[in-house]
């Protein structure tokens, strides 16, 4: 019992944004769950194409009080495939509503991202505006992920992944809160991912996404 | 000392995930070349060139898409040549043109489609010239 409460506390206090692709193949259901320094989020999502996924997002921000519960919904703008390699342009905009301090408030955000990804090397960049009505005016974040897998593995084997991640917050109040660098580790096997890594504020993080 | 112990644990793990994760490889190679063994002179077998399969994630939507087809026998994909190998069921098949429309269908592109009779024959007709070339300088 401990150990299983062991797991799910590292689970809820990881700390971090994952980027995996937001767009599963047509027809699957994707469940992750993961931790930032701010908030704990879960997010799941049916794709029914290629280019869309529609799914439910529900944050807490431990340290404000605050819970959104969003629509989400995931473009795939631009694909482009080559023998080695696969590059992505996304549109993610999610609308919904803040409940904070018995009030429930209109919240929006909207992002694009991009990723590059052949077996051996990986790029991904975010760049995101929120807006949630009497809480946060307007806000800018961007973070980007760079990653080298140190094998190459076969389609059912395991994955590993060296990744390093850096998230820029310019609006935080607090200085070590507006540049974290996180490197971590990512763990890939049939439709299970796993990430684990210490971010520059020496928090860790746990972040999972299974697809079925 | 904590944050010592948590990153010497995930060292560990990672260094274990790396012993794990290559044996599979020997292991998938050698399924391969069985599959390939057993696809020589076997005309249900198609081969399609898939440009963009760069992880699990990408070819485990082709995997489900194809295992749902009612002519497809069994799918083995290969990251590493970048091919979905199709095993049709006897006396059913799927046309070059579905067999894009459901690849892309997954987000990925196909180069090339190729059967194994077509293989084949494109080897006989190959050997067949040689042997008239040779003929003909003697």
């Amino acid at each position: 019992m401990k150990r299983i409460s062991f797991l799910i506390g590292g689970i809820l206090i990881g700390c971090s944004v994952l980027t995996a692709r937001p767009i599963s193949y047509p027809g699957a259901w994707t469940i992750m769950q993961m931790n930032q320094w701010d908030k704990s989020w879960i997010h799941v999502h049916y794709s029914p194409n290629i280019k869309n996924s529609l799914g439910l997002n529900i944050d807490d921000y431990h340290n404000e009080g605050r819970i959104n519960i969003n629509v989400k919904w995931n473009h795939l703008l631009k694909r482009r495939n080559t023998r080695f390699s696969q590059a992505n342009l996304y549109l993610k905009s999610q609308i919904g509503a803040a409940q904070y301090e018995d009030k429930d408030n209109l919240t929006m955000s909207m992002a694009i991202a991009g990723d590059w990804e052949t077996r051996r090397y990986f790029v991904a960049y975010t760049g995101m505006g929120e807006y949630t009505k009497n809480i946060d005016k307007g806000s800018f974040h961007q973070n980007a992920r760079v990653g080298i897998a140190p094998y190459v593995a076969e389609y059912g084997s395991l994955h590993s992944w060296i990744m390093l991640q850096v998230e820029h917050h310019p609006s935080e109040n607090q200085r070590k809160q507006q540049l974290i660098i996180t490197p971590l580790l990512r763990f890939l096997k049939g439709v299970c991912l796993l990430e684990i890594g210490i971010n520059s504020n020496g928090k860790g993080m746990l972040n999972w996404v299974i697809r079925f | 000392m904590k944050k010592i112990g948590m990153l010497i644990s995930i060292i560990c793990l990672f260094n274990m995930s790396i012993i794990l994760g290559q044996a599979p490889i020997d292991k998938a190679e050698n399924k391969h070349k069985n599959k390939q063994t057993v696809k020589e002179g076997d005309d249900k077998t198609v081969t399609s060139y898939v440009e963009g399969m760069v992880c699990d994630f990408c070819a485990r939507g082709l995997e489900k898409v194809f295992a749902q087809h009612a002519a497809v026998a069994s799918i083995n994909v290969s990251l590493e040549e970048g091919t979905v190998s199709i095993k049709m069921k006897p006396n059913k098949t799927v046309s070059n043109e579905k067999i894009t429309e459901l690849i892309k269908n997954n987000g990925l592109s196909v180069r090339q489609i190729v059967r194994s009779k077509e293989k084949e024959e494109k080897k006989e007709k190959d050997k067949e010239k040689q042997s008239k070339d040779d003929k003909a300088e003697n």
